[in-house]
């Protein structure tokens, strides 16, 4: 094998891994008429919090980073735009970021979805069980409707099970 | 040539012979714990009890036919060893252990109960008093189980070959029966059983190593079983706000 061969064969592996890792988060958005099974963390992005909610949603789930950009630059709202930007690390792994930014918002924005998520940093962060137990129940009882507390309970189920 | 293509048959046939996923799925179903904890699905505004009366709730008995430790059973067992036509059917029971479980079962019912009920306005107590009524719980039965099923294929085509591996699990059952009795003064004033069961569907092995599939399913195992609590302990407070509005004089 030659070097360009052998540094080929590298970059593929690495974009392959790339791929892999980013298609395997457990995170993924929904809108408000989406169903929310058990097989993801879901976060729902609802009409309510921006008319472009749909291209947010995709943006998010194909990982395209670049789009998020463009349409958290049209947002005007400070408290979304931190909300989405924790949400795209949430989805990267990166939770000690995303708690950071988490704790400018409160537990009750965005349907009490920072309650959940704040949860899954402190779970990710391997603080004690008690407390993360504490944290999700809280945003189960504060969630406003029925699919907000299904998606509390699936994120609680990926802090016992891991799955 | 055609004895080296019958040692590699042959070694193929040992090969998926030996691989018995028995070991496998015992040693990946009793390493580590799963919780049959929940989050309470009551609302928290919709007090529709406010108990002003103190309930003491004694530490649960255990009368339980789990096992202590999961019991993976053989149920099934076929294979077809043919040099170029190896087929496997292995089918077993497995059943959740004691010590799979993350909770001790007394003290997890005993603490959901106080939560659960707390959360609907009851005044229970840890600490024994002569005034107050109590309730004594006693776990008559818990037992969560389900098949695993291990079937498949591998033919040798001459210059090719094709195999398929099918793994399910599930599905799973759980079942559990509380006997309560509720005392004022020592004497009853009410006594029932009350038994929840709860089933789950098949997991297949999709997008999950073999592993996973194993580890997953300990774990719906464990939340089905934290499920027919969950349903019990809903049915013994539902049941306690008659009983104690009735003991009142």
């Amino acid at each position: 094998m030659t070097r360009s061969q052998k540094r080929l064969l590298i970059v593929v592996c690495v974009i392959g891994f790339l791929f892999y890792s980013c298609s395997n988060s457990p995170y993924k958005v929904i809108g408000d008429r989406e169903y929310a099974n058990n097989d993801f963390k879901y976060i729902r992005i609802s009409e309510r919090y921006s008319s472009r909610y749909s291209y947010i949603s995709r943006a998010i789930n194909t990982s395209n980073w670049e789009g998020l950009a463009a349409e958290t630059k049209l947002i005007t709202d400070l408290k979304l735009r931190t909300f989405l930007v924790a949400v795209r690390m949430m989805r990267e792994d990166r939770i000690f970021d995303a708690h950071k930014l988490l704790l400018r918002l409160d537990e009750k924005d965005f349907d009490c979805q920072v309650g959940i998520l704040k949860a899954d940093c402190m779970s990710a962060l391997k603080v004690d069980s008690t407390d993360v137990r504490k944290i999700y129940q809280a945003a189960f009882d504060c969630a406003p409707d029925l699919t907000i507390k299904e998606i509390a309970k699936t994120h609680y189920r990926f802090h016992l099970y891991g799955m | 040539m055609g004895c080296k293509i019958l040692i590699v048959l042959t070694s193929i046939t040992f090969g998926l012979l030996s691989c018995s996923p028995y070991k496998m799925l015992k040693k990946n179903f009793l390493k580590g714990k799963a919780s049959i904890d929940y989050l309470h699905g009551s609302t928290l505004t919709d007090y529709t009890i406010k108990q002003d009366e103190v309930i003491y709730v004694a530490q649960p008995n255990v009368l339980v036919n789990l096992p202590e430790v999961s019991e993976i059973k053989k149920v099934y067992n076929q294979i077809v060893p043919l040099l170029v036509f190896t087929q496997w059917n292995h089918q077993y029971d497995c059943t959740l252990g004691k010590s799979e479980i993350q909770e001790d079962l007394p003290s997890f019912l005993k603490s959901t109960l106080m939560d659960e009920g707390r959360r609907r306005g009851y005044n229970f107590s840890d600490k024994p008093s002569d005034q107050s009524l109590q309730l004594e719980m006693t776990i008559q039965s818990a037992n969560a189980h389900g098949p695993y099923v291990n079937s498949g294929f591998f033919a040798f085509l001459v210059f090719f070959y094709v195999s398929q591996t099918i793994e399910e699990a599930g599905p799973g059952s759980a079942e559990s029966s509380i006997h309560f009795v509720l005392k004022k003064n020592n004497e009853v004033i009410h006594e029932e059983t009350v038994t929840s069961s709860a089933t789950f569907e098949l997991l297949i092995k999709e997008r999950r190593t073999t592993r996973e599939l194993h580890t997953a399913y300990r774990a719906n195992l464990a939340e089905l079983l934290g499920n027919t609590f969950e349903q019990n302990i809903n049915k013994i407070l539902a049941r306690l706000a008659v009983s104690v509005d009735r003991s009142k004089p």
